[in-house]
C-alpha cells in the first residue's frame, strides 16, 4: 500500500514538474518553410514565426542610404520564393546563397515577410569555410 | 612529423589500453606490481600526448601545410599568436587538447594520491583512463589532427575572423580545463565507492578538484560572455544559445555540488546526493562538449553535424548506466546519519493532499477562461479546508519545515533551486531536438488518427507538425523566479546558525526589510525605474550584500571583544582562519555584483540609431556624437575602415569612439568591430556600418548601464573560489574528519 502511495505521489510530482516544463513551451516559435507560408490555407500567426530558406543570388537590394534590405528567400525543397523585408544591422556572415533563418510576421496581403531578426545559419561557422575556396 | 604525430597518438592509445588491462589484472590477482605498472603506463601516455601536442604546435607555428589541420586553420598571413591558438580552434585540435589536459590532470592526481590512497587508485585509473581512451579513440578514428593534407595547398585557409580575438585565445582552453577537470572528482568519487574506502577524506579531494574545475569553468564562461559582447556586435553578452547553455548547465551542477559538499564535510549529510552530483557534473560536461561538437542541437554557433555525436551519446549512456549500477549497489555505504527532517506518515499524507491541490489548481487554470476568479477562490478554500481538517499534521509539518530555516535547510533549498534551474535550462536546450523525435513519432501514427487529432485539437496537431525553436523568452521567464529566490536566500543564509533559528536575526531582518523596501520603491520611482521587478531585484541584491558585510562585521566585533584585536587585525585573522568560508562570501558578493550588472543592462538599455555624413553630429540620449572622420588602412590579412567619433556631453568632448569594419581577404564577409566607451556607470556601445563610398555611415548606439560590474563580479567570484581553495593553516582537518566519521558510524 505504501508503495502504491509513493508511486502515486511520485507520479503526481512528475506530472506537476512536467506541466511546468511543457507550459514553458509557449515561449517557442514555430519553423515554417516558404512553401507553407505561401500555401492558400496558411493562417497568419499572432506570434512570430521562423522561416528558413536560402537567399536567392542577385535578389538582395539595399535601399540607398539606409539599412533597409529586401531579398528573396527560396524554399529548399519546392523552390518557391518569398520577399523578405528586413531593417537592421545585417549580420556579418549574411551572403547570397547562404542558408538563413528569419523571424517575424508574414503579411499575406502584401505577400511579404517582415523580419525583425535575421540569423545566418552557417554550420561551419567556427570551422574553416570550405565553400569559399 | 606527420608520421611521428600519428605514431605518438597510437602509442598513447596502446599505453592507455595497456594500463586498463593491467589495472584489471591487478584487481583480479591483487598483485600490486600490475598497478605500479599501470601507473607508469599513465605517465608514459601523458608524455606521448605532450610530445604529440608539441608536434602539432610546431606545425601550426611553422605553418606546415602538409598537415590538413594546419592548412584548414592557419594561413601565411595569420598573426603568429593566433597560429599557436589555432590548436583549439578546430575539432581535432580541441579534442587533442582535451586529451592532453585530461592526462596531465590524471598524472598529477596519481602523483599526489597514489601513496595515500593506494586502494582507490586502481579504480580511479579505470574511470579516468577509460575516459581518456574514449577521446583518444575519437582522435584516431574521426578527427585526426595528424591527417595529411592532400594535395598540399600553397596557403592555408586561415582562421575565422570571429575567432581572432584575445578572448578567444583564452576562452576555449579555460572552459576545457573546467570541463576536463571534473573527470578527476568523478573518477575519484566512483573509485572510492568501488574501493569501499568511502569513509575518509574522499570528499575533501573531490571538493578540491571540483573547486579547481569550477574556477576554470567560471572564468571560461565569463570570457565567453565578454567575447560575445565585444566581438559578435549585437550588444548583448548572453543569448541562451545552446552552446552557451552547454557551459552553464554543468556550472549549475558543480555549484550545487560545492554547496552540499560542505554539508557532508561538516555534518555527514547528503552522501548519496553528492556522489550523484559528481556524476551529473561529469556527464553534463561531456554533454556540453557533445552539444558544441556534434551539431545535434541546432545552434547558430555549433560545429558541423558529424557522426562524432553518436559516439558521444553512446559514451554518455555507458557512463550513466555504469554509474547508476555502481550507485545502486553501494547505496548502503552511503547512508547519512544525520537527517534534518524525518517525515512520518501523517506528514506524507498532508503533503500528498497539498500536491493534489496543486495538480487540481493546474487543471483549473486550463479551464479558467470561464471560471476566472472562482478557480483561485476554490483552491484557497480547499487549502484552508485541508489545513483545518489535518490541523495536527499541519502543525507538526509546519514545525518541521521551520527547521529548514537553519543553515542546513538553506543548503538544501539552494540545491533545489540549482537543480530546478538546471532542469529548465537543460529542457529548453534539448527540447527542440526532442521535439523532432516527437514529430517523427507522431508521423508514424496512422493517417486517420492524425486526421481526427487535426479535427478536434488543431493546436496539438500543428504542435506535432512543426519544428520549433525555444526563444530566449523561455529562459528569461524562468530566470526571474530563480534569481528572486536565490537572492532571498543570500540575504538570509549568512545569518542562520547550524540547526537553529536565530529569532533575533529574523526580527532584525524583517525590520530592515520594512524600512528598505518602501525606501527602494520610493527612490526607484524617483529615478524613473522602468519596472517594479528591477527595483525589487536591486533592493534584494543590496540587502544581500548588507547581510554578508554585516555578518563579517559582527564576527570581527566578537574577535575584538574576546581577543582584544584591532578591527584590521581581527578581520585579517578572521579571513585567514577560515579561508573557505570567506572565499565563499567573496564569491557570493561577486555573484551579487554580477546580478547588479545584469539587472542594469537588461532593464535599462537604450538604443539609438542614426545615419550621418562625415562632419555631422547626432544625438544619442544625453550624449552628442560627432562623426569626425573615416579612415582606411590595410594589412596582409584584411582591409579596415575605421570611423572616428567624438563623444560630447554638455558641450564638452569626453571621449573618442572608433568602431571599425574589417574585410578579411580569406573570408568574403565583413567583420564588425564594435567600439565601447565604458565607465563605472554605463557602456556606450557603438556599431558602425558604412553606407556608401562617400563616407556616409550608419551608427547604432547602445547605452548599456552597469555592464562593467558583470566583469567585476565575475572576477570576484573567481577570486573567492581561489581564496577558498588555499590551504587552511589547521593541519587537523584529516584526523578530525576521521573522528567525525567514526562518530557517525
Amino acid at each position: 500500500m505504501s508503495q502504491l502511495k509513493f508511486l502515486a505521489i511520485a507520479l503526481l510530482f512528475i506530472g506537476v514538474v512536467g506541466y511546468l516544463l511543457f507550459s514553458g513551451l509557449q515561449e517557442t516559435v514555430y519553423y515554417y518553410t516558404v512553401g507553407e507560408v505561401l500555401a492558400a490555407d496558411f493562417q497568419p500567426h499572432s506570434r512570430g514565426i521562423r522561416l528558413t530558406g536560402t537567399v536567392v543570388a542577385g535578389s538582395v537590394t539595399r535601399q540607398p542610404d539606409s539599412l533597409v534590405m529586401d531579398f528573396l528567400l527560396a524554399d529548399d525543397q519546392t523552390g518557391d520564393t518569398l520577399k523578405i523585408h528586413y531593417q537592421g544591422v545585417v549580420p556579418d556572415s549574411f551572403k547570397e546563397d547562404r542558408h538563413v533563418v528569419v523571424e517575424g510576421t508574414f503579411h499575406p496581403d502584401r505577400r511579404q515577410f517582415e523580419a525583425g531578426n535575421l540569423l545566418v545559419k552557417c554550420p561551419s561557422k567556427y570551422e574553416e569555410e570550405k565553400a569559399s575556396t | 612529423m606527420l608520421l611521428l604525430g600519428n605514431f605518438l597518438l597510437i602509442a598513447t592509445f596502446g599505453l592507455l589500453a595497456y594500463c586498463l588491462v593491467a589495472t584489471v589484472l591487478g584487481l583480479r590477482s591483487r598483485d600490486t606490481r600490475w598497478w605500479e605498472s599501470a601507473i607508469r603506463a599513465v605517465y608514459a601516455a601523458t608524455a606521448t600526448v605532450i610530445a604529440s601536442s608539441v608536434i602539432l604546435t610546431i606545425a601550426l607555428i611553422s605553418r606546415d601545410f602538409r598537415f590538413e589541420y594546419v592548412a584548414r586553420h592557419v594561413s601565411s598571413t595569420l598573426p603568429l599568436a593566433y597560429c599557436a591558438t589555432a590548436f583549439w580552434a578546430g575539432q581535432a585540435g580541441s579534442l587533442l587538447f582535451w586529451l592532453l589536459v585530461l592526462l596531465v590532470f590524471v598524472a598529477v592526481s596519481l602523483r599526489l594520491y597514489h601513496r595515500s590512497h593506494g586502494e582507490v587508485i586502481p579504480y580511479f585509473i579505470l574511470f579516468a583512463g577509460g575516459s581518456a581512451l574514449f577521446f583518444n579513440l575519437l582522435l584516431l578514428m574521426f578527427t585526426n589532427p595528424f591527417a595529411p593534407a592532400n594535395p598540399v595547398p600553397p596557403d592555408g585557409l586561415g582562421m575565422n575572423p570571429l575567432l581572432q580575438n584575445v578572448m578567444m585565445v583564452f576562452h576555449p582552453p579555460t572552459l576545457f580545463l573546467g570541463y576536463v577537470g571534473f573527470t578527476i572528482p568523478f573518477a575519484f568519487a566512483l573509485g572510492s565507492l568501488l574501493a569501499g574506502r568511502f569513509a575518509l577524506d574522499w570528499i575533501t579531494i573531490v571538493r578540491k578538484w571540483t573547486l579547481v574545475s569550477w574556477i576554470f569553468l567560471t572564468v571560461g564562461i565569463i570570457l565567453g560572455m565578454q567575447w560575445a559582447y565585444v566581438e559578435l556586435g549585437w550588444g548583448g553578452y548572453w543569448g541562451w544559445d545552446p552552446v552557451e547553455n552547454a557551459s552553464f548547465i554543468p556550472w549549475l551542477a558543480a555549484t550545487a555540488l560545492l554547496h552540499t559538499v560542505i554539508l557532508q564535510e561538516q555534518k555527514g549529510l547528503f552522501k548519496k546526493w553528492n556522489v550523484f552530483l559528481v556524476v551529473l557534473t561529469f556527464l553534463l560536461c561531456i554533454f556540453g562538449t557533445f552539444i558544441t561538437r556534434s551539431g545535434f542541437i541546432e545552434s547558430v554557433h555549433a560545429f558541423a553535424l558529424s557522426d562524432i555525436g553518436y559516439y558521444f551519446l553512446a559514451f554518455m549512456l555507458l557512463v550513466l548506466v555504469l554509474c547508476l549500477i555502481i550507485l545502486y549497489r553501494s547505496r548502503k555505504k552511503l547512508t547519512g546519519q544525520n537527517h534534518l527532517i524525518r517525515l512520518d506518515a501523517a506528514d506524507w499524507s498532508l503533503l500528498q493532499w497539498l500536491l493534489f491541490l496543486v495538480a487540481f489548481y493546474i487543471v483549473l487554470l486550463q479551464i479558467r477562461t470561464y471560471y476566472a476568479r472562482a478557480a483561485e477562490y476554490s483552491v484557497i478554500l480547499l487549502l484552508i479546508g485541508i489545513l483545518v481538517w489535518k490541523r495536527s499534521a499541519a502543525a507538526s509539518l509546519g514545525r518541521k519545515l521551520l527547521r529548514l530555516l537553519s543553515r542546513e535547510g538553506m543548503f538544501i533549498l539552494t540545491n533545489f533551486i540549482f537543480m530546478f534551474f538546471l532542469l529548465f535550462v537543460f529542457w529548453g536546450t534539448v527540447y527542440p531536438t526532442l521535439h523532432e523525435g516527437l514529430m517523427e513519432l507522431y508521423a508514424g501514427f496512422s493517417g486517420g488518427f492524425r486526421e481526427s487529432v487535426a479535427q478536434s485539437l488543431p493546436g496539438l496537431h500543428e504542435f506535432f507538425q512543426r519544428k520549433l525553436a525555444v526563444s530566449p523568452a523561455f529562459f528569461n521567464k524562468w530566470v526571474m523566479p530563480f534569481a528572486l529566490v536565490l537572492l532571498f536566500m543570500m540575504v538570509f543564509c549568512p545569518l542562520f546558525g547550524w540547526r537553529k533559528l536565530n529569532r533575533k536575526v529574523i526580527y532584525f531582518l524583517l525590520a530592515v526589510l520594512l524600512v528598505l523596501v518602501p525606501l527602494a520603491i520610493y527612490t526607484g520611482l524617483g529615478v524613473g525605474a522602468v519596472s517594479w521587478m528591477s527595483v525589487v531585484l536591486f533592493g534584494l541584491t543590496g540587502f544581500a550584500i548588507i547581510a554578508i558585510v554585516s555578518d563579517v562585521f559582527s564576527a570581527v566585533a566578537i574577535r575584538r571583544r574576546l581577543a582584544g584585536e584591532s578591527w584590521l587585525r581581527g578581520a585579517a585573522n578572521l579571513f585567514r582562519k577560515n579561508k573557505r568560508r570567506y572565499g565563499g562570501y567573496l564569491s557570493h558578493i561577486g555573484v551579487l555584483i554580477l546580478i547588479i550588472g545584469i539587472i542594469g543592462s537588461s532593464f535599462y538599455t537604450q538604443e539609438y540609431e542614426s545615419e550621418v555624413n562625415i562632419g555631422e553630429t547626432f544625438i544619442a540620449g544625453e550624449w552628442e556624437l560627432k562623426y569626425v572622420d573615416l579612415q582606411f588602412s590595410q594589412d596582409p590579412e584584411k582591409s579596415m575602415y575605421q570611423a572616428i567619433l567624438e563623444v560630447i556631453r554638455n558641450g564638452r568632448t569626453v571621449g573618442r569612439i572608433t568602431p571599425e569594419k574589417h574585410l578579411h581577404r580569406k573570408f568574403e564577409q565583413p567583420m564588425t568591430e564594435v567600439s565601447i566607451d565604458f565607465n563605472l556607470l554605463r557602456d556606450l556601445y557603438v556599431i558602425f556600418s558604412p553606407v556608401n563610398r562617400a563616407g556616409r555611415a550608419y551608427f547604432k548606439i547602445l547605452v548599456n548601464p552597469l555592464v562593467i560590474w558583470i566583469w567585476v563580479g565575475g572576477l570576484l567570484i573567481t577570486l573567492g573560489g581561489i581564496y577558498a581553495i588555499l590551504p587552511n593553516r589547521r593541519r587537523l582537518v584529516l584526523s578530525e574528519l576521521a573522528a567525525k566519521e567514526e562518530h557517525h558510524a
